[in-house]
């Protein structure tokens, strides 16, 4: 017992770097989309609530390129009232859209975060879709009162189902480097992509309406398996996000019920 | 320097990070983290333990606030591990009661420990963001371009502090 006691006292610095090491290479591990672990998701709302009033006055930076894309979105809704068009910006009469603004975001890591300013308290829940008047942005993945916090596409369980119409389902992965472009992967070998080609997000119902989620840039065949994978150039500017959108289904209950009958 | 004061020091540049710092247009190629010019005015004479665990709140705190895991109190962990090494290497012996971390320093030391310090930081913190190498073009100019913002910011932090914390 003494020879333990005097170990530790000895090596006690040591002991200490190890322990706090193996604490944060835990939390680094744990670091998950879907809140594994309680010690990455503590004290959420408040440091939420903090970025809020510190960051504030960062909005007023984006005004000019908010009020072009309002204009953007504008004119597309009402070609699609008066002319029958379908606009880049699907309106689905099955969804609630609430507008939510971006508190703070990054877009240069391997794993990107967002976090936005409603919360269960606006009806939001973990699962709901978040897009844009460009196209698919993320999931979201943890509410507070008045927060939530979004996995974009641009992190590594970020990827969603995809489609090209006419040419079949893909999963739209973003590989880590280049904010503006992600892979379409497996698409059958019976449709290559050709550039140009729009990308549909392809979720399910409860999460978002099909969205546009990128313009096909290239296509290369995997010899393996003979699928072909495309790069996609994302319509949303990842870079630049003010204003989004968070889709709510108007029957999520009756989905629900469905889904988990009682017995 | 104090405790109130090593406080008071890690409050308002964790503020003033995330206020000013965060996110600004150029983050596209790099972002600067001058909260470690807290971990820098830690005296040498400081019992580990208690600067272990100074980095480590201080790297748990900026974690949280950008949900990078377990990113930056690594980071900051490794710097804190370097320190001495490095300063006992670059200034050679100082009297303990002179030494009061890197602000007592004239601008020429100040600029050469720093600069090794902070690409350190950063180059561990970007390599544990990427989850790896993958990437590592990257990685390398984000590193230089943030270590160099960093730098300059935390020389004119020198510059304006180190009057006040100079010896009597």
């Amino acid at each position: 017992m003494r020879q333990l006691i005097l170990f530790l006292s000895k090596y006690r610095n040591t002991l200490l770097l190890i322990v706090l090491i193996g604490l944060s290479l835990f939390r680094h591990t744990k670091k998950n989309p879907v809140a594994e672990h309680r010690i990455n998701s503590m004290g959420f709302g408040t440091i939420a609530g903090i970025q809020n009033s510190l960051n504030s006055w960062k909005g007023y930076w984006a005004l000019k390129s908010v009020n072009e894309e309002l204009a953007r979105e504008n004119a597309a809704l009402r070609a699609s009232i008066y002319g029958g068009n379908k606009p880049a910006f699907q309106t689905n009469e099955a969804y609630d859209y609430i507008p939510a603004q971006v508190i703070e975001y990054s877009y240069n890591k391997r794993n990107n975060y967002m976090l936005l300013n409603v919360g269960s308290f606006e009806g939001i829940k973990p699962g709901m879709g978040v897009i844009s008047a460009q196209g698919w942005i993320g999931t979201v993945v943890e509410t507070s009162k008045n927060f939530s916090s979004i996995i974009p596409l641009l992190h590594s369980k970020g990827s969603i189902g995809a489609r090209i119409p006419g040419k079949g389902l893909g999963e739209l992965y973003w590989e880590g480097s280049d904010y503006r472009s992600a892979e379409l992967f497996d698409v059958q070998r019976e449709h290559p992509p050709m550039s140009g080609d729009t990308v549909y997000s392809f979720t399910r119902a409860s999460v978002a309406p099909p969205v546009v989620a990128g313009l096909v840039e290239s296509a290369t065949q995997n010899p393996e398996d003979l699928t072909w994978i495309a790069k996609v150039n994302l319509s949303h500017d990842f870079a630049n996000m003010t204003w989004v959108y968070v889709c709510r289904l108007h029957q999520q209950e009756s989905l629900d019920s469905l889904n988990h009958p009682t017995l | 320097m104090n405790s109130l004061r090593l406080l008071l020091a890690s409050i308002g540049v964790v503020l003033f990070q995330w206020a000013f710092l965060q996110g600004l247009p150029l983050s596209q190629y790099g972002n600067p983290y001058i909260y470690i010019w807290v971990l820098m005015l830690l005296p040498q004479p400081m019992s580990r333990q208690r600067q272990f665990l100074i980095a480590f709140l201080l790297g748990s705190i900026m974690d949280s606030f950008e949900q990078s895991g377990g990113a930056h109190s690594l980071a900051c962990l490794m710097l804190i591990l370097a320190k001495p090494s490095l300063e006992n290497a670059l200034l050679g012996f100082r009297k303990p009661e002179e030494d009061e971390g890197l602000a007592s320093l004239p601008l020429g030391a100040f600029l050469t420990t720093a600069g090794i310090l902070v690409v350190l930081h950063h180059l561990f913190l970007f390599i544990m963001e990427n989850y790896g190498l993958q990437h590592l073009d990257t990685v390398l100019i984000r590193t230089l371009v943030s270590s160099l913002i960093t730098l300059l910011l935390l020389v004119i932090l020198h510059g304006l502090t180190a009057r006040r914390y100079a010896k009597k």
